[in-house]
Formats: structure tokens, sequence, C-alpha cells
């Protein structure tokens, strides 16, 4: 595992959970209105490629066991809302590479609208997808890091044994 | 608005000493002010066409030019200008707008009251209404607020109920830059932080159709500010703001802090109200 050894400390995340509820809960709301009235905006590109999900996908998702079902419910939100971003590359990157590089649970979201980038390796880590989210998990960087890994791993295991080969 | 009237109400005496004021060292001001604009009531469009032809705003500015502020330590009966809410420049301002008032008699006007546009969302909509598609005067009365003091948002009250999406455009397009300046009649936050953030907001969360389409320009237009030349952007802008709310992580805290209700309100798809 120490390929996959990061020197960067395990990102914490702050929570005030009584806190902020409210107010993240009143921003998906908000999401899902402007989705129901003006889909269009979601399908919108920035100059860099960026669709929406990979504004999000770019950060580092919460370690929050919580946060993390708040998390996936953005990610059903934002590919339900533009599924054809699942399928760009931004910066040589597919958004299953960012999701798993930074923690999101939403490896399955992303597979199931674009299967092939299971095998896609990101070309600048020249890592699979499943290698990526095991360096993750090797720094703690999300507790759903590791079985992210396995699922990952056991859709495809030819992509592990071409490694060893 | 309460804390607003409530001050106009006790503002309401210095304001008729103002008028007094006016009436025994300017009787020529407050006659024309008596003939040419307060006691018109036109009935229709043309009479109120056929009013504002008869209005010499030259003589009307050079009238102006008469009046000079009064120093601070003005005894109250000298003062015609009043720091908070300033009565007098409100109704004056206001009026003067309702008949389509020229830009410099309006720069005239606001060197004479500086303050009469604090708090006062009626001469905007009476400059939005009457400036007939000339936006120096929105402009300029934007710029008035915005850096008269510290820099402040010039229009928080485009929000409210009394203002359509459309004149809140007008009023935008005149100066987008006051959109990214807080206000402290937003909790000291930006229009569009107000409506994402706000504890008020968030707990009433009941956005009729004009709001709706308030938010979505409001949305728009910051998106635009923050990147120019760029494409409108609503929802890399909204999740931008969200993403940057508190320090990246902890942003993302903020989702980690979301609870399992959070995926049933998205999956029941709540009605729009």
């Amino acid at each position: 595992m120490s390929r996959f050894a990061d020197p960067q400390p395990p990102t914490v995340c702050l929570t005030d959970f009584w806190t902020r509820k409210e107010e993240y809960q009143h921003i998906i709301w908000l999401l899902h209105h402007l989705r129901s009235t003006d889909r269009w905006v979601f399908a919108k590109q920035a100059s860099n490629q960026m669709y929406p999900i990979h504004v999000v996908l770019t950060q580092k998702c919460t370690t929050d066991k919580v946060g993390l079902v708040a998390a996936r419910a953005l990610m059903h939100l934002l590919l339900e809302a533009h599924p054809e971003a699942a399928r760009v590359r931004v910066n040589d990157k597919l958004a299953l590479h960012m999701a798993t590089e930074n923690g999101w649970p939403c490896h399955d979201l992303l597979l199931a609208i674009y299967p092939e980038a299971l095998n896609c390796v990101d070309p600048h880590t020249k890592m699979f997808p499943f290698q990526a989210a095991a360096r993750c998990a090797a720094n703690s960087l999300s507790p759903i890091s590791l079985d992210v890994t396995y699922e990952l791993l056991r859709s495809n295991p030819t992509n592990f044994i071409g490694l060893g080969g | 608005m309460t804390t607003a009237t409530t001050s106009l109400r006790n503002e309401e005496i210095l304001g008729m000493k103002s008028q007094s004021f006016l009436l025994a060292n300017n009787t020529e001001l407050h006659l024309y002010l008596d003939t040419l604009l307060l006691p018109t009531n036109p009935c229709n469009c043309k009479e109120e066409e056929a009013h504002r032809a008869t209005i010499d705003w030259a003589s009307l500015e050079a009238l102006l030019h008469r009046l000079r502020p009064t120093p601070k330590d003005a005894s109250p009966a000298e003062l015609y200008t009043s720091p908070e809410d300033d009565p007098m420049g409100r109704l004056f301002l206001t009026r003067i707008l309702s008949s389509g008032a020229p830009l410099t008699v309006v720069a005239t006007a606001l060197s004479v009251f500086p303050y009469s546009l604090d708090k006062n969302p009626a001469s905007f909509l009476a400059a939005t209404k009457n400036s007939s598609g000339n936006d120096d005067v929105l402009k300029l009365m934007a710029y008035h607020v915005a850096g008269r003091e510290e820099e402040q948002c010039p229009y928080p009250w485009i929000l409210s109920n009394n203002i359509t999406a459309e004149d809140a455009r007008r009023v935008l397009e005149a100066f987008p830059e006051g959109l990214l300046l807080p206000s402290p009649y937003l909790a000291g936050e930006s229009l569009l932080d107000y409506l994402l953030f706000s504890k008020c907001v968030i707990e009433r969360r009941t956005f009729d159709m004009n709001l709706w389409n308030k938010f979505k320009l409001v949305l728009g237009a910051t998106g635009c500010l923050e990147n120019p030349g760029q494409n409108i952007l609503p929802v890399h802008t909204l999740l931008k703001r969200a993403l940057s709310r508190q320090g990246t992580c902890a942003r993302l805290g903020l989702f980690g802090s979301a609870p399992e209700c959070l995926v049933s309100l998205i999956l029941n798809r709540q009605p729009f109200v």
C-alpha cells in the first residue's frame, strides 16, 4: 500500500450538525427547484469544460458519515439533471476519477451512466479508479473508500490482473 | 420597513419644521414646488405628460442651487436636511423623480439632500417607472448610496414583494457592482448570500414566482460579475458559493452535517410553493 501513500494529512471536516442542517437542506431545495424550472442550466459548461458536477467533485468530500448521505443526494440530483457530464473529461479526468480521488460516494451512479469509465486510467496519476479509491482509503480521507475500492475491483478484476502481469 | 416607518414618524416633526423653514426662507422654491410639482393629480397619461412639459427644470435647478447644506452644528429649526431618513428630502426627491426629472436636477437635489435616499425604495421605484429607458438617473442614485459611506449594497429592498422582477432587473442593470456588496439590511450579506444562507429565508422557504424570478436574476447576475466574459453559469455559481461558504472542507462538512432527511427531501420532491 505504500505506493498509494500520500504525504498529505487526513482532511478534517468541521461539522456543526444542528446549525448546518437547515442550511444545506435549503441549498439542495433550491437546486431541486432550479432543475424543475430551468433544467437547461445544469447542462451549461464553463470555459474549462466543467459541468456543475465537476465543480463539486474537484473538492474533497466530507468524512462525516451522515454528511456522506447528503453528498450522495447532491450527486444524485446533479447526475439526474445532466447525466452526460459523467462521460466528459475535464483536464483528462473523468468524473469517476475525481469522485474516487476525493472520496465522493457516487461511483455506482457514475458507472450506471458510463460503465466504460471503470477501465479508464487517469492520465495524470496513471491509476485505475479502484487504485485512486485505494489511495484515498490509505490516507483515511474517506470511511467509504475501502468499500469503494473492493466494489470497483470486483466489477472488473482483470484490471488488477493486468497490473500484476 | 417597520423600523424605517417608525423612524419616519419620529422625523415628522422635524420635517414640518423643515417645511416651515423653507416657507420662511425659500418662498420662491416653495411656491415653485406648490404650483408646478405638488398639486399634480393627473387623471391620465396625456395630462401627466402635459404637466411634465410645463416644468421648468432649469429654473428648479437654479433654485436648488440656492440651498446649501446646513452645518452639522445648526439648530434643529435651521435644518432642512436630516441625517436620518430626511423626510423633506425624500418627499422632494420622489416627487421630482415621479415627474421625470433630468439627471442634472437629480444630482443637484442629492447634493442638497444627501440622506434622502437612505432606506428609500420609493424614490428608486419612481425612477424606474419614470426615467423612460434612461438608466443614468438610476445609476447616479445607486452610486450615491453605495459610495456615500462604507460600501454597501444600494438596493437591498429589491427583494421586497412590492418590487417586480422587471423593476429589479432595471435597478441591477444600472449599477450591477452593487450586487456583490453586503448590506446591513440583509444581515451583512450580499443579495445572493442572503437568499442562499440567511436564517430568515431558510426558515420561511416560501418563494413565490416574483421572488423566484428575482433569485434567478440575482444568481445569474452574480455569476456574470464574478466570471466576466463567461457564459451565464447559475448552477456553478450556486455550488461554488455553497462549497466556499466557510472554507472548503468545512463546507463539505456542511454537506457532511446534513441528515438523512435531506435525501427524503430530494426523493419526495416537495412541491414548489
